[in-house]
């Protein structure tokens, strides 16, 4: 059967399904083991809770849980893990306050503006908002309410992206690059370097990821891994 | 030398070798980056959502039997369930997408104002599709648009055979009603047209 479209299929640009094979080669060496933490993790760690609020007679508990990706925030549409998401850059506010936003501006469809959000922290570290019925959204989602010390480190991690976004232009979305910078590898690695020491960061560690620096990629773009506690240099062609 | 088939190397696969699936991806890549951009209409998030498939397909590999030893089709299911959950699944993959590589000025120099048309045909051709319920979508994209069998689209989905069958013959039924009611070619063949007028 053929339902006529007219369309050629093509191939992925020139030598990118070599390069986006091992990539993929790559990412999955480590996956199942940064699974296996995951779920290693989930199963030690909240026995080893219920068993120490049991013998010191608490009757109920919360997980809590330090979020580790400080770069970005999820809005959910509903409070359900399995809900359409919208990710969007953490920018030091309160991510209920982002999402909000998002949901103003109409960027969740489809569901009716919440009036009120919960944000809580997922399995994976990453900070989730979803829309919240009453103060127990999080728990009932398995999840941990983000904690109040977020605030503090939120608007730390702002400024330190704000600095290095500042030198090097907005981190690449999608296909769409914006700022006129092109920032060498080393430049851009000595500027990452300042900027961590100095914010704080001094245990992240600046890496080049996604090819190599060369004459048709010469110009960083920045992005950054705050669960591996990495800053990754991706070499791109001027923009 | 004699070639892996698709289920030896998915065997090994699950035995924990990233190079064998990493030969898949090399065989399959393509007809996944074509059906992605089929259902997007954006040639470069399908080339992200192609690396979303196998990332994907590599979490639940241990979790499929190939039909007749043929992965295509499992790819292809893998790719239309990516697609109904598009942000969550780039949500979740988000890290390993910025380390993937990205598109440069260079890359599609030679066939630029092509894709851009392909671009454009494709949007209008959604914009036919998106009028039938989206579980007939899946199964004209697949049958129609990726040329698989009613067996392997059945399997790509998880459904019955027969209703790949009835669901293909509703759509085809409803798009020529379409084509008709806005002055399209209707010769039943045509899932879609190839541009609105």
């Amino acid at each position: 059967m053929n339902e006529e479209l007219n369309i050629p299929e093509r191939d992925l640009p020139p030598g990118r399904l070599q390069s986006r094979k091992e990539q993929l080669v790559s990412e999955l060496s480590t996956f199942d083991r940064k699974n296996r933490r995951r779920r290693r993790l989930a199963l030690v760690v909240v026995p080893a809770v219920v068993a120490i609020l049991a013998a010191t007679g608490f009757t109920t508990y919360a997980l809590t849980r330090e979020p580790t990706h400080l770069e970005s925030v999820g809005c959910y549409d509903r409070a359900s893990l399995d809900a359409n998401v919208a990710v969007v850059s953490a920018d030091g506010r309160d991510p209920t306050v982002i999402c909000n936003d998002i949901w103003q501006e109409g960027d969740l469809p489809g569901a009716p503006i919440p009036t009120k959000l919960a944000a809580c922290v997922l399995e994976t570290g990453a900070i989730g908002v979803f829309p919240s019925s009453d103060a127990a959204t999080c728990e009932k989602l398995g999840l941990a309410d983000l904690p109040a010390s977020y605030a503090q480190e939120g608007k730390r991690f702002a400024a330190l992206r704000d600095a290095i976004v500042a030198q090097l232009g907005e981190p690449a979305s999608g296909s769409s690059r914006g700022g006129p910078q092109c920032v060498g590898e080393d430049e851009a690695r000595a500027v990452v370097r300042r900027e961590l020491d100095s914010h704080g960061y001094g245990d992240w560690a600046v890496k080049v990821a996604g090819g190599e620096f060369s004459a048709a990629t010469p110009c960083a773009d920045v992005s950054f891994d705050g669960a591996e506690k990495t800053v990754i240099l991706v070499p791109v062609s001027p923009r | 030398m004699v070639q892996a088939t698709d289920a030896e190397l998915w065997e090994r696969a699950v035995e924990g070798e990233p190079e064998a699936f990493g030969i898949l991806f090399e065989r399959h890549a393509r007809p996944v980056y074509n059906y992605l951009f089929r259902r997007t209409a954006d040639w470069s998030l399908a080339e992200d959502l192609t690396s979303v498939v196998f990332l994907e397909a590599w979490r639940r590999r241990r979790d499929v039997r190939l039909q007749h030893d043929l992965a295509l089709p499992w790819l292809l299911g893998v790719a239309t369930n990516v697609l109904r959950n598009r942000r969550r699944s780039q949500w979740r993959y988000r890290a390993a997408l910025e380390r993937m590589p990205r598109e440069r000025g260079e890359d599609f120099a030679d066939d630029a104002n092509a894709r851009l048309d392909d671009e454009r045909h494709m949007r209008s051709a959604l914009r036919a599709m998106s009028r039938l319920p989206k579980r007939e979508q899946d199964v004209v994209a697949l049958c129609g648009w990726a040329d698989l069998s009613y067996e392997e689209a059945a399997a790509a989905l998880g459904i019955p055979v027969g209703t790949v069958r009835s669901r293909l013959s509703r759509a085809r039924a409803r798009l020529r009603e379409l084509g008709g009611a806005s002055g399209h070619e209707g010769d039943g063949k045509r899932a879609v047209p190839a541009e609105e007028a």
